[in-house]
């Protein structure tokens, strides 16, 4: 394939995300943001995997096994943390419009110029060479495709990138405004780089070899004792390093922390990408194998991705991987150079023009100017790089050395957020002493390296101080030198840190800055009022800065929406309300960068020190709010349990009525039926003089009857009642209890000859008295039988049994050969009037009461009642009297 | 902050030293790490999913 297909290949990428940029843009407009999508921003997040993960990965697979998953499981294991530390650094950023890290850091500190300038140069210094490695692996994959020209591909990609960026970032001075072409279009990256990689790892493992056994299977001793686990400090340390480098390197905290339009979004992202970290990775390993045993040394292991298949000519699939490789640099590329263009234009070149030029000569097309020029200046100095440095090392050299820098911002970005008392000379101190170990001990081995330096810096130390040497620093010598300086550069840097906070109080700014780091949450919709600012501005002088720097429209409509909430921005004497000052220097952050809104205040203000008295009063305030809100909570709360409880009550009420109004119907009903028989033969016996003496006896025993029965169920009802208010007492005395049966047995003599049941008592204890009510008991045993009797089929037995309960005290039973009932009917037995209820029964034999009654006194005896029944072979009651609670009443004979 | 512990303790030493020899011709520690990455992908997607409709502000 020539370089001309290649050529015409990537611009016609690149037109791809273009289009997908521009659209994105378009549809944003519509109200249609992309970045809406939680999975978009996700997917966004994978621009941490550059071309060196698409072709160092296998590298250093290839060379050091086990090792490169370091870089992926970093991230991983910290993921349950990003919950509390990344989303409190969004709400930070939003709240105040920071977009950088640089401003993240210089805020949280009073906005120290000196921070900013700092962080911006450690991120120029150490993500430049990571810029250039993409720039090194997009030129050799073009060269190992197409073959050695002297067409510099470099730098014609360059410039196209440049052109992509221009053209779809800064177009508006707002930067803390979201980028929803170039978030879709990085998210377009993420998948076709992971599709591209997945598709050469497939064909290699599955088509090349003949799946992953295979693979090891054909993996030499060696090579597989290369991914055994050897320990030791490497890995820890270098999962520490990809840990903090998947949040503070610049393109990381752009898309995870500036591009955030949705706190929620980053709950996808929490299992999204660690699982795109994973499927990227799943054919690292056999691509890495398979390369060594096909290819061999010949090839550069970082280019074995491309040259697998090229190897078998299978040449779409080269170009496919060469696309992914591309893609996977140019994402890199692309917003790694808008973040550290953001902070170069923000904190070195915004202040420069701020101290030279009049205020009204600083304004907009300035700013983006500015911002515009170091991005033309940072692919400037990466190509350069490439050209004459990157070269000379590894993909994976280069990228653990921006690793280690960028993971001296760490400590200090951690105390920030967690730490109330971390002060700006702690901050300062942390990242020059962190920086210079760094370099130290990393950067000045790699000149050596190079030339640039005579090694007998490394050999006999500078000066020949052989503690000083930069790969022995203190005389520690370690294997790997990244290990070795990320050590000292972190120890150096923690201790400065806590030195420089415990020798310098905060200023009351910091404290007040503090206070908002540490619990964001609270003021994420009021940072207005709990950031002090005291001095004399006046308010035109404000107006004008503001319309300069954001535009008159735009200037308007925050002026609108503040008087809308907080009331006028403007004193009656002329002055700016301190609120809106705090206003508008969050909106010039957005612009220009913290430190240079900073500048363009106080060079229209006269700022008056803040006490710490006036922070602290605040602190109070807000902690007194905060028991307020509390003990807010906590009464609506109780006023919620309390509304609950009166709902049940009033829903058990309701109940209560409904049974109460179904009592009293089937009551009536109840009473009824023998009343209407009644008056039927009154009439009959009135109107018929001259029965016989027979039909009157007949009529008038049906008579007795009815009334008995009406007597029967009034005594019942008002027994029932008188239960289950509670008014019966029962009277507890010594009673035999199978001489109870025995005499309710007795009773039942003359009906059950009658109906030809024998009654057949089974006692298996005998002799046992105990304290119970005997009348209430005795009652409960003639309900049962009667029952019993009453549906017992003729020529069946009866049994009343008596035993030991296990659980204590005893247990009766009466056993009949009757129907049975069903299981609706078993449900229902002891509910009120239920037989009477029951359509499906013939005629009702009683008043429907009796067993309600009877659970009733066995309940108040402490007992349990429940029935067995099968259909067709009879029922059976249980019911159980415990023990009363004072043994010394039981006695046993 | 517990699942972070544990994630840390399982991906590193001693705990990685236990894996040895082959699981179905891949050598056990890089089952093993897959596995484990597998498993905090799923926990983070049950965590997150459960705290779905929670305020994030809170």
């Amino acid at each position: 394939m020539n370089y001309g297909t290649l050529i015409v290949i990537s611009l016609a990428y690149l037109g791809i995300l273009f289009l997908v940029a521009y659209l994105a843009d378009f549809k944003a407009k519509e109200g249609k943001n992309l970045l809406s999508n939680p999975y978009v921003y996700a997917l966004s997040l994978a621009v941490y995997c550059t071309a060196w993960t698409f072709y160092g990965s296998v590298g250093k697979a290839a060379s050091d096994g086990l090792d490169f998953l370091t870089i992926y499981l970093g991230p991983v294991i910290s993921m349950p943390l990003w919950w509390v530390v990344v989303r409190r650094i969004i709400q930070v950023s939003n709240t105040l419009k920071i977009t950088t890290l640089a401003d993240f850091i210089a805020t949280r500190f009073g906005k120290h110029l000196g921070l900013s300038v700092l962080v911006t140069l450690l991120s120029v210094l150490g993500v430049v060479p990571y810029i250039s490695i993409q720039l090194k692996a997009i030129n050799s994959s073009l060269t190992t495709i197409a073959g050695e020209s002297y067409f510099d591909s470099a730098f014609y990609t360059t410039i196209m990138l440049g052109v992509f960026i221009l053209i779809f970032t800064f177009r508006t001075v707002d930067s803390s405004h979201k980028h929803a072409g170039l978030v879709a279009a990085i998210a377009l990256e993420s998948v076709v780089k992971l599709v591209a990689f997945l598709v050469v790892g497939g064909f290699i493992t599955y088509f090349m070899f003949d799946g992953f056994g295979d693979v090891f299977s054909k993996a030499t001793p060696e090579q597989l004792s290369k991914y055994d686990f050897d320990g030791g400090m490497q890995w820890p340390v270098m999962l520490f390093l990809s840990t903090s480098a998947v949040l503070f390197l610049p393109r990381q905290f752009h898309v995870i922390v500036s591009e955030n339009s949705n706190l929620n979004h980053l709950k996808t992202a929490m299992w999204l990408f660690p699982a795109y970290l994973l499927v990227i990775n799943l054919f690292v390993i056999p691509i890495a194998i398979g390369g060594e045993n096909i290819l061999g040394d010949v090839v550069n292991p970082d280019i074995y991705v491309l040259a697998m298949p090229l190897h078998t000519g299978h040449k779409w699939i080269a170009l496919l991987t060469y696309i992914g490789g591309f893609s996977a640099a140019t994402g890199m590329i692309i917003i790694s150079t808008i973040a550290l263009s953001m902070m170069v234009s923000n904190n070195l070149v915004m202040p420069l023009i701020i101290k030279q030029y009049d205020l009204n000569r600083i304004n907009q097309k300035k700013a983006l100017f500015t911002r515009r020029l170091s991005v033309v200046v940072i692919l400037l100095i990466s190509y350069l790089y490439f050209q004459y440095v990157a070269d000379r090392f590894s993909l994976v050299y280069i990228g653990l050395i921006s690793f280690a820098a960028v993971a001296q911002f760490t400590p200090v970005v951690i105390a920030s957020l967690f730490w109330k008392d971390v002060s700006q000379r702690g901050a300062k101190w942390s990242l020059i002493a962190g920086f210079g170990i760094w370099f130290y001990t990393m950067v000045l081995p790699s000149m050596v390296e190079v030339g640039l330096l005579h090694s007998r810096l490394l050999e006999i130390g500078p000066f020949g101080l052989s503690w000083l040497r930069p790969t022995a620093f203190f005389g520690l010598e370690l294997t790997n030198p990244i290990v070795h300086g990320t050590f000292w550069a972190l120890l150096f840097n923690v201790f400065f840190l806590v030195a420089g906070s415990l020798s310098q109080e905060q200023t009351a700014k910091e404290r007040n800055m503090a206070n908002f780091y540490t619990e964001a949450y609270k003021y994420a919709n009021d940072y207005e009022t709990q950031l002090l600012w005291k001095g004399q501005m006046v308010y035109r002088d404000l107006v004008r800065v503001l319309d300069n720097i954001l535009g008159e429209i735009k200037t308007r409509i925050e002026v609108e929406a503040f008087q809308q909430a907080h009331g006028q921005p403007m004193l009656s004497n002329g002055q700016v309300n301190p609120q809106f000052v705090n206003h508008a220097e969050r909106l010039l952050t957005g612009a220009v960068g913290a430190s240079s809104a900073r500048m363009l205040i106080t060079s229209i203000s006269e700022e008056e020190e803040i006490e710490l008295s006036e922070v602290l009063a605040i602190l109070k305030e807000n902690q007194e709010i905060t028991r307020l809100n509390h003990e807010l909570s906590a009464n609506s709360k109780e006023l919620e349990k309390k509304t609950h409880a009166l709902e049940m009550a009033n829903k058990r009420l309701m109940n209560l009525d409904v049974e109460k109004d179904d009592f009293i119907s089937t009551v009536t009903h109840e009473m009824r039926t023998p009343l209407t028989s009644i008056r039927a033969i009154s009439e009959i016996l009135y109107d018929n003089p001259d029965l016989t003496e027979g039909e009157r006896d007949k009529f008038l025993s049906t008579v007795i009857k009815e009334t008995e029965r009406m007597t029967r169920l009034i005594n019942q009802v008002l027994d029932l009642e008188k239960l289950e208010s509670g008014k019966a007492r029962l009277q507890y005395e010594q009673v035999m209890i199978s001489t109870l049966i025995q005499d309710c047995v007795s009773n039942f003599k003359g009906l059950a000859v009658e109906k030809n049941v024998e009654i057949t008592p089974i006692y298996e204890i005998h002799d046992i008295t105990m304290k119970v009510d005997r009348d209430r008991l005795s009652q409960v045993m003639v309900n049962l039988l009667s029952n019993a009797l009453k549906f017992s089929v003729e020529n069946s037995t009866v049994e009343v049994g008596l035993a030991d309960n296990p659980d204590g005290g005893i247990l009766i039973w009466i056993k009949d050969h009757g129907k049975g009932m069903d299981e609706e009917s078993l449900q229902r037995i002891f509910d009120k009037f239920y037989q009477a209820q029951d359509q499906t029964l013939k005629k009702p034999k009683g008043t429907g009461l009796g067993l309600s009654i009877t659970k009733q006194i066995v309940n108040m005896h402490g007992g349990d009642i429940w029935a067995v029944s099968e259909e067709g072979k009879g029922t059976t009651f249980y019911f159980t009297v415990p023990y009363p609670t004072d043994v010394n009443t039981t006695e046993t004979t | 902050m517990a699942l972070f512990v544990l994630v840390a303790l399982l991906l590193n030493q001693p705990i990685m030293d236990i894996p040895q020899g082959m699981v179905s011709g891949v050598p056990a520690i890089i089952f093993y790490v897959f596995t484990v990455w597998l498993l905090v992908i799923a926990a983070m997607y049950y965590i997150t999913r459960k705290h779905s409709n929670s305020d994030p502000n809170k």
